[in-house]
């Protein structure tokens, strides 16, 4: 194994869980016990310094990617790791096209799973079901039935055969690349007291749909994972809804300072809004990959995200 | 049981049968002529609601509020009960209970004969918990179960374990009946309508979802017609509160929900229930068949509107 190969394990088996999965219980493996219940200098130095600042939100199409590229540095080892979580739609075959600089502006977004995604949460193509990639976002299967078997596309509540059947809210329009691109937002942060208020202004993102926002938490300096890890900002429910102009606000009080990384045990790298195309959510998890196949970029997708603790490249 | 009263008793549960949640009446203001309101151009038929406390279906501290109509009536069960420190399964509320009481999760008898089930069909482990105790999925392997301990609110955790939101503390009789929304429901024609729901004093940084309770098929007999469930205004029929509780929600819909003779089924009542368990189940308020989630135990009516009925006798 060369070098760089080395080195991309190293990154895949690091980033095992940065796709925002876990085989596990979340409530396991996240503890912070280095400040849980102390005063440790740190902590008391920031308790009684205000410290504000305001983050500005960048449109992804997947994990640490825009329309193809990294647009920070996770820090070694992970360096720009990036995958997208949606697709271009191919309507002569089963997947999806890339996204990359030139796609227009016109193209139909879809659902993918990255290869390199499903290396990283341990998973083979043989766990996806085709069915669900190259589907156009808004054309997503929504459970319809009490006991969670049938899933299917739902028309836009106006276009809908008779007038009372299940539907998707309205706009219920193609979804393009253009019109996901144009999300934006702020991320104001405050660090008082014992931890921070967060207020995330969101503008231009899907009107009246889901999202909910998640915290990616970097490896724990006490060394006792090496997975990075997600969780609700704020706890749960982590979810917004948007307004008909897509925009929305989110307000949650988190225990830490994202600005003093040494006062706890993981670094918050970033701050992930994501798309729920199934109009669903899932607790405290980000979405059920491991035992529906419902994986990320298949239900989710990242769509606006918060450089928080990492290196944003020059662009 | 006399034949006429079997039969009738046997129409009023195959009516429910798809249910398996809410509903409530007509307590409405008057249109709302305000002109300057974009939403007034070219009304045909509007109408101001203001919602009543729900503490389960057509349910208001144990009492029935509303008529429902034939062949329904009062029908009426709790989604809520208060917290039996004492005992297995929780104490019903009434007009009598203090609002200090603690409300925790329930499932009322005459909602398990609507779904053709028993007591023995409910896990005793998820009955009489108290409502911000009711455990949220934390685990990939087990989405729709409820399994494992209640999340602890941001402020009692540890600085980045999974947690609650805050406000996470006890959830009390008196705070749930602080609840308020008015819904308005604009008709531009038969076939166009908005519906503008403002709500205050909820439950802070929780999930609520929205849900109409239909009834029968207007050319189907009385006596077999059937309620169901709605997520009107399409899926995500979701608003979640701010630091105050306070929440809302604009959908446009292609009939006249005031209008009964606008579809081929009236609009009762609509509901706006609160997700104990922070999550939601796609165009379906949750999943009874699966798992034994009944309702009550992780969705709860917290407010009604009455649309098409009238008041209880």
């Amino acid at each position: 194994m060369n070098h760089y190969e080395l080195k991309r394990v190293t990154q895949i088996a690091a980033l095992s869980a940065l796709a925002l999965l876990s085989t596990k219980s979340l409530a396991v493996g996240v503890g912070d016990n280095t400040t849980q219940g102390e005063e440790s200098p740190e902590r008391d130095h920031y308790r009684h310094h205000r410290i504000e600042r305001v983050i500005h939100g960048v449109a992804v199409t997947g994990q640490n990617d825009v329309r193809g590229k990294p647009f920070f540095s996770w820090g070694d080892p992970y360096g720009v790791f990036h995958f997208p979580t949606v697709g271009i739609f191919n309507p002569g075959g089963p997947q999806p096209f890339p996204i990359d600089a030139s796609t227009p502006d016109s193209a139909l977004l879809s659902t993918i799973v990255d290869p390199t995604f499903l290396i990283v949460a341990g998973a083979t193509e043989a766990d996806i079901d085709p069915s669900w990639v190259n589907v156009p976002l808004r054309e997503i299967p929504v459970n319809t039935d009490f006991a969670l078997v049938v899933k299917k596309p739902l028309p836009g509540t106006l276009e809908a055969e008779l007038p009372i059947q299940q539907s998707q809210a309205e706009p219920a329009g193609p979804i393009t690349l253009g019109q996901w691109m144009q999300a934006n937002g702020t991320a104001r942060i405050v660090c008082e007291g014992d931890g921070a208020r967060v207020t995330l202004d969101m503008k231009q993102l899907l009107p009246d749909r889901m999202y909910d926002v998640w915290a990616t938490l970097g490896l724990p300096r006490d060394g006792s994972s090496d997975k990075f890890f997600p969780i609700p900002l704020g706890g749960t429910p982590n979810v917004f809804i948007t307004d008909k102009h897509g925009d929305a606000l989110f307000k949650r009080w988190i225990k830490f300072c994202p600005f003093k990384p040494e006062t706890t045990n993981r670094k918050l790298l970033t701050i992930n809004v994501q798309y729920h195309g199934n109009h669903q959510n899932y607790g405290a998890i980000t979405e059920p990959g491991f035992i529906h196949g419902l994986w990320l970029g298949v239900i989710t997708f990242n769509h606006v995200q918060f450089p928080i603790n990492v290196d944003v490249l020059p662009q | 049981m006399d034949k006429y009263r079997t039969k009738k008793a046997a129409a009023v549960i195959s009516a429910l049968l798809l249910l398996s949640m809410q509903s409530l009446q007509s307590v409405s203001a008057p249109a709302d002529t305000d002109s300057q309101d974009e939403d007034s151009r070219g009304v045909f038929m509007s109408r101001t609601i203001h919602s009543i406390v729900a503490t389960g279906l057509n349910d208001h501290l144990g009492v029935p509020p509303y008529d429902l109509g034939p062949p329904f009536g009062t029908f009426n069960f709790a989604m809520l009960g208060v917290y039996n420190k004492d005992g297995p399964t929780p104490l019903p509320i009434t007009p009598d209970t203090p609002d200090s009481a603690i409300l925790a999760t329930t499932v009322h008898p005459n909602f398990l004969v609507i779904d053709h089930k028993t007591q023995a069909d409910v896990n005793p482990a998820w009955l009489n918990i108290p409502l911000r105790d009711v455990p949220i999925n934390t685990d990939f392997g087990s989405v729709y179960t409820l399994s494992g301990p209640g999340l602890l609110g941001v402020r009692a955790a540890g600085p980045q374990d999974v947690a609650q939101a805050e406000p996470a503390d006890p959830i009390t009789l008196g705070q749930w009946k602080k609840g308020r929304g008015i819904l308005k429901v604009i008709c531009h024609s038969e076939t166009s309508a908005k519906l503008k729901l403002r709500v205050q004093s909820l439950l802070p940084h929780r999930m609520y979802g929205i849900g109409a309770t239909l009834g029968g098929f207007h050319e189907v007999p009385v006596d077999q017609q059937i309620l169901q469930p709605f997520t009107i205004g399409g899926v995500p029929h979701l608003l979640v509160t701010d630091e105050h509780g306070d929440g809302e929600l604009d959908r446009d819909i292609s009939f006249c929900p005031l209008d009964p003779n606008s579809t081929d089924r009236t609009v009762l009542v609509i509901n706006l229930l609160y997700y104990s368990r922070h999550q939601n189940y796609g165009a379906v308020p949750e999943p009874v068949l699966v798992n034994g989630l009944w309702l009550g135990l992780v969705t709860h009516n917290h407010l009604q509107f009455p649309i098409n009925v009238t008041p209880a006798q």
